[in-house]
């Protein structure tokens, strides 16, 4: 480009020659380049035909059974078109599957919304987009849960995305709200607040998340009497939500250390209260230097729901172990792991994205 | 301090949880009340307790669930199946989360006395045999010696091996992988030399293994496992339920009584039959059930056999022998005591 301004009367070279150019100046520029574009294309050129046999060419589709596909060189997708509604939403009910996939879709779309305000005409109405949110949460609870027109179903048959789904962002939503307390806590003057918010972030930070799965859904019925019946769902939400919430605590409290002494002074000298001067002035900036290390950890929480599968719950990964013991389709699994692998992946690529331009958009008012 | 708050901790945890259930009320008024019988399956175990394509239990430990159900409740239908890992499933009865587990857990007497359980059956009587590469030129056991051997994560059997090995002057290394299909991809692709399981077991997944010509079962058993439901050892009345239940089962399949014809076979003349089905004596109501209770256990599974047939026989995908889960009088251990 700059050498087409440079030179106005000069003749465009042809697209192949620029083409050309291009990729001779950034793909063999150097030695070590020349070295390491020859590796990669002897990798895609050794692996490629190999991937695209057994994902297409080679691959089987119904009605083939697993003992051809057993025998076949292809991927399984015959494997995938019986069991990719058990994947997705587990032993839920299968005459009632449609009322996730509503709630899923209407989650979509107000993550879309609030991820996009102003194409949606919602940029600075938080009172309505929090009214918005209030309504589409409790549909996705009645659609989920049932009654009021609808059989009820019971969370233990919940399964699939949507509890993978519920477990993640009902975990980050509600640790969120309380590691800003930890963090605060632990940068307080009292003693008493201060060592309770130590002692509760160095307490479950010393716990592997596995354990506290483990005690939550094994040790506590042996401690509360019996008869007192309190939702595995809720127990390992429970769990998950005081796990994130000390390690969310640590990243704000990264955030709230990066603070000027000055801003905490210029709060007081205009007599702002505690809560005010957090509220306005401390939290907003320190959260806004946080983002990378909070959705870095709302990554890494996305992922840890599948541990729910020790626990024996149906998340995504968790239906699909039950896809793969099925006495019909035994010995296929390969085909089961790629689908739920591309659907972490797509999740967490977005989420790493979106998260990338919240960085560009709100670090544009800086420096 | 810490170490006496832990312990006092440890120890209210295991008063609530040992103590409790003998309170409560009896484990077949808690059922009836729920209107629901609670049992414990394996979370995904391949004819045992596995989720169909629509999402709903099927195998044989499921099977059983229904069937006590049948019998506690009134209907096949009447379960909550409550999916857990084998080291969850046994406190959870303990606990009363469930009533029952049912999930081919090995009769040993450790858990029978000193955990505090009742088995029911055995179900299932079966034995651990090895799997090798015919390359590797094996044809017994002694042949093992040195050899890598996967075996699951959390479970008992390299510690087996181990007895069996020891004595013998043998070694081997246990390469131990955290699930079923795990192991069996481990041993195709070569990272171990052998692998063990059930040989019906064995020979289903050699039947699925890439070149089934190529891997030999070894005739010899190292360990035997006989697996059976448990449930609480507190409560006899329902301990005696959960075993009639099971020789309901198998007596079905000794007087010919199946699903199909069992409403049949109330008319039939045959004293020990009308025993059985309730038509005549109460013994039933005895236990706490209906007289009919084993016409619901028939109506809502079948007979032993069909539940074989239906999960591990020739009508599943498995198409295992009977072997040593024949009915007493054709040669096999499954036998139930007299109807009367």
């Amino acid at each position: 480009m700059a050498a087409e301004l440079a030179y106005p009367g000069a003749v465009r070279p042809s697209l192949p020659m620029r083409a050309g150019r291009w990729v001779w100046r950034n793909l063999f520029g150097t030695v070590a380049n020349s070295v390491i574009t020859l590796a990669i294309l002897w990798l895609l050129v050794s692996l490629l035909p190999g991937v695209v046999r057994w994902l297409a060419l080679d691959a089987l589709w119904a009605p083939a059974t697993s003992e051809q596909c057993l025998q076949g060189d292809g991927a399984c997708w015959a494997f995938l078109q019986a069991k990719w509604r058990l994947i997705l939403f587990g032993p839920y009910p299968y005459d009632e599957q449609w009322r996730p996939a509503l709630a899923m879709a209407l989650f979509f779309a107000m993550v879309v919304a609030s991820c996009f305000p102003r194409t949606f005409r919602l940029a600075g109405r938080i009172r309505l987009l929090l009214a918005i949110w209030a309504a589409a949460v409790a549909a996705i609870a009645w659609l989920l849960g049932g009654g009021g027109g609808l059989a009820p179903v019971e969370t233990r048959l919940w399964g699939g995305l949507p509890l993978t789904l519920i477990l993640s962002v009902v975990g980050a939503f509600s640790a969120f709200w309380l590691a800003i307390l930890l963090a605060l806590g632990r940068r307080s003057a009292m003693p008493i607040v201060r060592a309770v918010s130590i002692g509760y972030i160095e307490l479950i930070r010393g716990v592997p998340l596995i354990g506290l799965l483990f005690m939550a859904v094994v040790l506590f019925p042996l401690i509360v009497p019996p008869g007192v019946d309190v939702d595995k769902l809720a127990r390992a939400q429970i769990a998950f939500i005081l796990f994130f919430a000390a390690y969310m605590a640590e990243a704000i409290r990264g955030g709230l250390q990066a603070i000027p002494a000055g801003q905490y002074e210029a709060a007081a000298s205009l007599g702002l209260g505690y809560w005010r001067t957090m509220g306005m002035i401390v939290l907003p900036q320190a959260l806004r230097i946080v983002i990378p290390s909070l959705v870095n950890i709302f990554i890494g929480a996305f992922k840890d729901t599948s541990l729910v599968l020790i626990i024996a719950m149906f998340d995504l990964l968790g239906s699909a172990n039950a896809a793969k013991s099925d006495s019909a389709w035994w010995g296929l699994y390969v085909e089961a792991y790629l689908f739920v692998a591309t659907i972490y992946l797509v999740f967490c690529a977005l989420m790493s994205a979106y998260s990338q331009r919240l960085e560009r958009r709100l670090g544009a008012g800086r420096g | 301090m810490m170490r006496k708050m832990l312990m006092a901790a440890t120890a209210v945890m295991v008063a609530a949880g040992f103590a409790a259930p003998a309170d409560a009320a009896s484990t077949l008024e808690t059922i009836k009340q729920r209107g629901k019988l609670k049992c414990v399956v394996a979370e995904g175990s391949v004819a045992i307790a596995q989720l169909n394509d629509k999402g709903q239990w099927e195998g044989f430990d499921v099977d059983y669930c229904r069937a006590l159900a049948a019998a506690t409740v009134g209907s096949g239908d009447a379960v909550e199946f409550v999916p857990m890992g084998f080291a969850q499933s046994m406190p959870a009865v303990r606990s009363g989360e469930a009533e029952v587990a049912a999930r081919a857990i090995t009769w040993t007497m450790s858990r029978d006395t000193e955990l505090g359980f009742d088995f029911v059956g055995p179900t299932l009587y079966s034995g651990y045999g090895f799997m090798v590469h015919k390359r590797a030129g094996v044809t017994d056991l002694k042949g093992l010696d040195g050899a890598a051997i996967c075996v699951l994560a959390g479970t008992v059997i390299d510690s087996q091996i181990a007895d069996y090995f020891r004595p013998r002057g043998m070694t081997f290394t246990p390469v131990v992988v955290d699930n079923v299909t795990n192991m069996y991809a481990q041993y195709e692709a070569g990272r171990c030399d052998v692998v063990t399981s059930e040989p019906p077991f064995l020979a289903a997944r050699r039947s699925r293994l890439r070149n089934p010509g190529e891997h030999v079962i070894l005739k010899e058993l190292f360990y035997k496992s006989h697996m059976g439901p448990v449930v609480r050892d507190n409560d006899p009345q329902f301990s005696g339920i959960a075993r009639w239940t099971q020789y309901a089962l198998v007596t079905a399949e000794e007087m010919g009584i199946t699903k199909a014809n069992v409403d049949e076979m109330l008319k039939s003349k045959d004293p020990a039959v009308r025993r059985f089905l309730g038509v005549e004596g109460n013994l039933g109501s005895k236990m706490g059930l209906t007289d009919d209770f084993t016409v619901k256990i028939i109506r809502a599974v079948g007979n032993y056999g069909e539940i074989w047939e239906r999960n591990f026989g020739m009508g599943s995908p498995l198409k295992l022998p009977r072997g040593i889960n024949a009915l007493e009088r054709d040669g096999g251990l499954q036998w139930a005591p007299n109807w009367r």
